[in-house]
């Protein structure tokens, strides 16, 4: 082998930190548990991520050693005829295929693990390749302004807090700053948002830039304060990009949702496609017997929360019919109590309607509130009152129903918590 | 070589100059820059390398100045530079070391990596090749450093003090080293050491104070030895009557 590579290889640590970081990061991927991932397509990104509390500390020391190799070494007071920047990348290249290399092992582990399911998203593997390059150049230009132990040390822990701390602080944007909110995310309607895709890169692109800048002048002070402005335009790029993100770093799937049929017209994504004619039949039903007892029921539904023309139907990825009875009642109530019970002091009598409502509406559907997949979210009185409703004749369970969804719309209506008197 | 400082004022410090406005064209042959501690040998040395940069005036050699890039990079190609501190680069073998220092300088990795071992040879240091530079004494290590200057194949070689250190082996070594390249390398020295000046140096510059008190060749340099004796006694007696450490 020639001096290029042999030579470069044996000469930097980074070949023997990636020994030990490779089969961490291995062994970090094979002591997840797999069995409890959805299967859509970016979830990998969840399970992949942590690593990076690995890979990002790694990259800052080693670079950071590198750093100092330069400024021990007086490399540029040797009159070098090549640049700075020449000379930190062929100190820094290695550095990068041990970060990057290590994000390979923890991706591919994963997609061993859970099949090709857990591959995240290639802008998502872009972005932390950018951040490792931000780790890398930032590292670097510590170790050559603290060249000594410490310094290194120093490095090391800074890097690791600031990829692992972040995901579990408040405010939320805080989280998505490094990309470490994404162990929460997503479910089937949601992807990772593109601005929390694109806030760690654009941080970690002013990092870099800022490297870049320290690297090529030197130290002198200008330059110093130079650099803080790719620093700030970076992080007041991600900030901005953030600030409105709540912990779970998600946002509308872009792709892949079809709807089909006529009652209801469903929308399924890819992954609950698989079911649709089970699905369809079920819906049939529920809807004819919805129907039958007067209750509205919306033409359009599906598993997309961002989509106003779509109403929101939490199924999981592999529905059941089950999952159909206890889905549907919720898609016909409102989810959140009406404004006026926010306020302070307000009463809301109507939300004592809301378990009843839902509980016959389960019956209607063909579910069972008492059953072993609901239990213990319905009281037994609330499911006692409700079977003795759906007993009574469709104009009557008609009204009771229409009163007490009124019941839910505003603060005045006190609801039906009876069964009606018939005539 | 030549060299030519054109008004060049120089220091550490703001408002503490150890160059002052000084003018000196040094030509062609071997060159010994001479001097006590503190005379701006070392600092004249470093703007010949160009790793400073004069506060005012400017250097140029062979009419390249320093001021764009691809004039700073042919000047450093043709220069082959040994600082007064040498050090080990951490985590790297001697040969490595030397091969860096090639590469630094412009070579491809793998001829640098040839010229390594031809530059170690020069200065006897091929069995410690595989060893780690930071094992290596002071005085292997100012070997090495001469390797390093030595190992592109610059014209103009600048060293400053390269014989502190050495014992008389090593010596020995470095001075045959510089009679054997004299057909195609031109040295500049900055050294307290007057042995074998007569023989080695076509030139002597001698500075004191940040000023040049004499610049001549070797001829007019020891007819300013008050008596007479061997060349080496009398380098010696011009040294102290130039630097004006008699007395």
């Amino acid at each position: 082998m020639r001096w290029t590579a042999k030579r470069r290889l044996l000469a930097t640590p980074a070949v023997r930190v990636a020994l030990i970081l490779w089969p961490m990061v291995a062994w970090y991927g094979f002591t997840q548990r797999m069995e409890h991932l959805p299967e859509t397509p970016w979830q990998g990104a969840g399970q992949v991520s942590p690593i990076l509390a690995f890979l990002a500390p790694a990259c800052a020391g080693v670079a950071a050693w590198e750093g100092r190799r330069a400024t021990v070494g007086l490399v540029t007071g040797r009159a070098p005829v090549r640049s700075r920047l020449r000379i930190a990348v062929a100190a820094l290249w290695p550095v990068l295929v041990m970060g990057w290399g290590g994000l390979v092992t923890g991706v591919t582990v994963v997609v061993h693990q859970a099949g090709n399911v857990a591959l995240p998203p290639v802008t998502v593997l872009t972005m932390w390749a950018v951040m490792l390059v931000g780790f890398t150049a930032g590292g670097y230009v510590l170790g050559r302004a603290l060249p000594h132990a410490g310094g290194l040390a120093l490095v090391v822990v800074v890097s690791w807090v600031v990829v692992a701390y972040p995901p579990a602080m408040t405010p939320y944007w805080l989280r998505h700053l490094t990309g470490g909110g994404m162990t929460v995310c997503c479910v089937v309607d949601a992807e990772i948002a593109a601005e929390a895709r694109l806030a760690p890169a654009l941080l970690a692109l002013g990092v870099a830039a800022a490297a870049v800048l320290l690297i090529h002048t030197g130290r002198r002070v200008l330059p110093l304060v130079t650099a803080l402005i790719p620093v700030a335009v970076g992080l007041g790029g991600a900030v901005v990009l953030v600030r409105d993100m709540e912990a779970v770093p998600e946002g509308p799937r872009a792709e892949g949702l079809r709807c089909e049929g006529t009652a209801p017209e469903l929308c399924l994504w890819p992954e609950q496609e698989p079911h649709r004619e089970r699905l369809d039949d079920r819906f049939s039903e529920a809807y004819a017997a919805l129907t039958a007892v007067g209750v509205e029921v919306p033409p359009r539904i599906g598993n997309q929360r961002w989509d106003p023309g779509v109403t929101y139907l939490p199924l999981s990825v592999e529905p059941s019919s089950e999952d159909v009875a206890q889905a549907l009642p919720k898609a016909l109530l409102p989810s959140e109590p009406p404004e006026c019970a926010w306020r302070a002091g307000g009463a809301f009598p109507g939300g004592d309607a809301y378990p009843v409502l839902e509980a016959w509406l389960t019956i209607v559907v063909g579910g069972d509130p008492a059953g072993p997949e609901q239990a213990g979210y319905f009281e037994p009185r609330d499911v006692e009152l409700a079977r003795r409703v759906a007993e009574l004749p469709a104009p009557e369970q008609h009204l009771w129903f229409t009163h007490n969804r009124t019941a839910l719309d505003d603060c005045t209506t006190e609801p039906l918590l009876d069964v009606p008197a018939t005539d | 070589m030549p060299f030519h400082f054109e008004h060049c004022s120089f220091g550490y410090r703001r408002g503490r100059p150890v160059l002052a406005d000084l003018s000196l064209r040094v030509g062609s042959g071997h060159v010994a820059l001479l001097g006590p501690n503190g005379a701006g040998k070392s600092t004249l040395m470093s703007l010949a390398a160009t790793t400073e940069r004069p506060w005012s005036g400017r250097v140029v050699l062979d009419g390249l100045g320093t001021d764009n890039r691809a004039d700073l990079r042919a000047w450093r190609r043709r220069v082959g530079w040994m600082p007064q501190n040498i050090t080990a680069v951490p985590g790297l073998t001697v040969r490595e070391q030397v091969a860096y220092a090639g590469w630094l300088k412009g070579l491809s990795r793998d001829s640098a990596w040839t010229a390594s071992l031809g530059a170690l040879s020069l200065v006897n240091l091929t069995e410690k090749a595989d060893v780690p530079s930071g094992e290596l004494s002071g005085g292997q290590m100012r070997r090495v450093g001469i390797a390093e200057a030595l190992v592109h194949d610059a014209d103009v070689v600048l060293m400053d003090e390269p014989t502190a250190g050495l014992d008389p082996v090593q010596y020995g070594v470095l001075r045959d080293l510089m009679a054997g390249l004299s057909d195609r390398v031109r040295f500049l020295i900055a050294t307290h050491d007057s042995r074998d000046l007569a023989d080695l140096y076509t030139t002597v510059i001698v500075m004191s104070g940040g000023e040049v008190r004499f610049h001549g060749d070797m001829a007019s340099f020891l007819d300013h030895a008050p008596g007479g004796g061997e060349p080496h006694r009398r380098a010696e007696d011009a040294y102290r009557v130039l630097s004006g450490a008699e007395g």
